[in-house]
């Protein structure tokens, strides 16, 4: 079976954006106004973690890309190539260079949440691995994402996709807590036995 | 700002850091990076910093006279006969320095440091001879005459002006030393890092000896000397006096070299330093020709060398096997019972740094334990984090013997898990060895840090002296609630079957069934 389509390049859809133009390292400032959000706070499972962003002072005249609820964070450089959809950042924000920067226009048939999830597919993944660049880090340049072939099915499936993907962490999350439920089961066992073993010492 | 950075602007124009003549030293080490190995080379940066050093104090003195005296060369000459350091003047570096054009710098090196060890034969006999400028290790003569002139225009830098009057007190060029020293040993790994004791672990060992006025204090496996300097500087820092002596001994020739130098950049003239192997050709004798005592001796010995000596420690003339032979190939406890007899009677105490198979391997090596155990030598067992010493990640202990103990027991403490976690190294921090040297003070139990042994606990655990046998750092797990496990069991497979039937609703959705 197959689900109907429309293939369209990245580009097509969604802006994609550079990140912030830090110069050098990221300075935490605490009373500054600004977010900046860098790789240590992102991970492909739960996203960005706001309450870890480092706080910082925005130097450049460049006028800022505020990130906003739906935004997709596309990590362009090192080991893993990968996508995550953004909720509303608590704060004005930016994302590092390490970043590309991707929204969905507002007229375009495309959800958010299923681009990030489809960019993190092994056949897109395989796209980007063989388009990535560079020899002590690899790296993916803006026109290769923008090429970056995509499938786009109905909204309706789209959200479907994307609430089984919820469903699915969810249940790898429960089936985690069901190992490490029995692991305590067996400690609960073994601690019983040298209790009684010590009591008769 | 800071106290600090403001001092720095005040008075930039005329002093120097620290960091500003480390980056400058280091520097100078980019010219034989990639062609000549850091072993080798180390020996070249280290002698060219103390050539450096000798000829700008001499300039330095000689500026001064000149000014004082100038019209009497020939007083000047004779004031400069009493210096620390007689300076040939085709010796001095600014003389190589103006000739480092011309070929032959190797030869020309090598002879200025033959000239000023002629010239100060009682000081620095023999500390030369390993190092030879001239040599083929750095590539053909046009090679070896070009990364020379690189390393004499490195040194001619103005950051690198070590003029006393300039840099002020001295120990800022033996700290220089140091650091490269250190540097040497974390970048080149064992083979050039003479097993280097990281700084915090050398203080200490140098405050459990807690070292005073007059103290005789040796390490017989010296290495470039930095354990002996720190028990010299805390006396210095806690009596102000300089009366105390140092005596080291080193196997590897151009090591004890560096110690030589390094004692003299750091002012610690009163020094003996001795060539050759401890084990099998002890130098440090008295005059009746036997084991030369001391109040302290201090060592990071190699761990488990596997050629220590062992073919002629049964016929040891200075009787130090007496206790038992170490195994053929670790000597470890070769190295300690050394030690043990060179403690002064009454006075002597000793701090060693052992890898943690020392505490517990059997055979010969319990033998020995369970007799310096029962002579009631064996003071404090401190072990300590993982990953402290360069080239090795294993963790180490520091034993403490002492001739006169204060009781019969021995106290045993866990350091092993605080420290600062560094990214190939630990790091302890000033509060870990405060945290070791109060409770090696206190000499009392700490849960689960320090527990005070009696001979007949250790006599129960058959002289294996494994820490976790004495300190208990086992953390009780909450217990845990059977029911409350059973029931969250429930919930979750509950909530698993209603997650697959969602689920299964989107999939019919999307068409797969």
């Amino acid at each position: 079976m197959s689900i109907d389509a429309i293939i369209s390049n990245l580009g097509a859809l969604a802006v994609v954006k550079s990140g912030y133009p830090f110069r050098g390292s990221i300075e935490e400032a605490a009373d500054a106004d600004a977010l900046a959000v860098q790789m240590k706070d992102v991970d492909p499972e739960h996203g960005v973690f706001w309450p870890g962003v480092t706080r910082t002072a925005l130097a450049g005249r460049k006028q800022p890309e505020w990130l906003k609820a739906g935004d997709v964070l596309f990590v362009s450089k090192g080991a893993r190539f990968y996508a995550v959809c953004i909720d509303e950042p608590p704060n004005q924000a930016v994302c590092s260079p390490h970043f590309f920067h991707l929204q969905v226009a507002l007229q375009t048939p495309l959800v958010p949440a299923f681009l990030a999830w489809q960019i993190n597919q092994p056949p897109f993944q395989r796209q980007l691995q063989q388009a990535a660049e560079g020899s002590s880090q690899l790296s993916i340049r803006r026109p290769v994402l923008e090429s970056l072939l995509l499938s786009v099915p109905s909204l309706a499936d789209q959200q479907r996709i994307v609430a089984l993907t919820d469903l699915a962490r969810r249940e790898r999350h429960a089936l985690h807590q069901l190992i490490h439920n029995r692991e305590q089961q067996l400690q609960a066992l073994a601690e019983g036995l040298a209790h009684a073993a010590q009591a008769a010492r | 700002m800071n106290d600090t950075a403001i001092q720095t602007v005040s008075t930039s124009s005329s002093t120097v850091s620290q960091d500003d003549i480390n980056a400058a030293v280091w520097a100078a080490c980019d010219t034989f990076r990639g062609t000549v190995d850091p072993s080798i080379y180390k020996d070249f940066v280290l002698t060219m910093l103390f050539l450096k050093y000798v000829s700008d104090v001499w300039q330095d003195h000689y500026d001064a006279y000149k000014k004082q005296y100038g019209d009497h060369p020939e007083l000047i000459e004779e004031m400069l006969k009493n210096e620390r350091f007689v300076l040939p003047a085709s010796a001095s570096f600014y003389a190589l320095h103006t000739l480092r054009h011309s070929p032959g710098n190797g030869e020309r090196i090598d002879k200025a440091l033959h000239a000023i060890e002629e010239a100060n034969i009682t000081k620095l006999r023999d500390v030369f001879q390993d190092i030879s400028f001239n040599s083929n290790k750095l590539g053909d003569e046009q090679q070896k005459n070009d990364i020379l002139r690189h390393l004499l225009e490195d040194f001619a830098k103005p950051a690198l002006d070590l003029r006393p009057s300039r840099v002020g007190q001295l120990d800022v060029i033996g700290n220089a030393y140091e650091f490269l020293i250190k540097n040497f040993a974390s970048t080149s790994g064992k083979k050039a890092g003479e097993f280097y004791t990281p700084p915090e672990v050398s203080s200490l060992m140098a405050r459990l000896m807690a070292p005073q006025e007059g103290d005789e204090i040796c390490d017989p496996t010296c290495g470039s000397g930095s354990l002996l300097m720190k028990c010299g500087r805390l006396i210095r820092e806690r009596t102000g006096s300089r009366k105390y002596a140092l005596y080291g001994q080193e196997a590897i020739g151009s090591t004890w070299a560096l110690a030589k130098m390094n004692m003299f950049l750091h002012g610690e003239d009163n020094h003996r330093i001795e060539w050759g192997d401890t084990i099998r050709n002890p130098k440090l004798l008295d005059s009746a020709a036997s084991l030369k005592h001391f109040d302290i001796v201090v060592a990071n010995p190699p761990f488990s060398l596997e050629k220590w000596g062992f073919e002629g420690a049964d016929a040891d003339k200075f009787s130090r096997f007496r206790r038992g032979v170490p195994p053929r190939t670790k000597g470890d406890y070769a190295f300690i019972l050394h030690m043990i007899e060179t403690m002064k009677p009454g006075t002597g105490r000793m701090a060693v740094v052992v890898p943690h198979g020392v505490l517990f391997r059997g055979a010969a090596e319990g033998r020995i334990r369970q007799k310096l155990i029962e002579e009631n030598l064996l003071d404090v067992v401190i072990g300590l984090p993982e990953k402290l010493f360069y080239g090795t990640g294993i963790p180490a202990a520091v034993l403490v013997f002492r001739k006169n103990k204060a009781d019969d027991k021995v106290l045993f403490i866990d350091a092993s898990r605080e420290y600062e976690a560094g990214k190939n190294q630990n790091v302890l921090r000033e509060v870990d060895l405060q945290r070791i040297l109060s409770t090696a003070q206190a000499r009392k139990g700490v849960e689960k840090y320090a527990y005070l042994a009696t001979p007949a606990e250790i006599a129960e655990n058959d002289f294996n002296l494994n820490i976790p046998r004495y300190v208990d750092t086992f953390e009780k797990e909450a217990e845990i609630d059977l029911m409350a496990v059973r029931k969250e069991r429930e919930q979750l497979k509950t909530q698993l079957v209603s997650l697959e039937a969602q689920m299964a609703v989107y999939l019919k959705e999307l068409g797969y069934e």
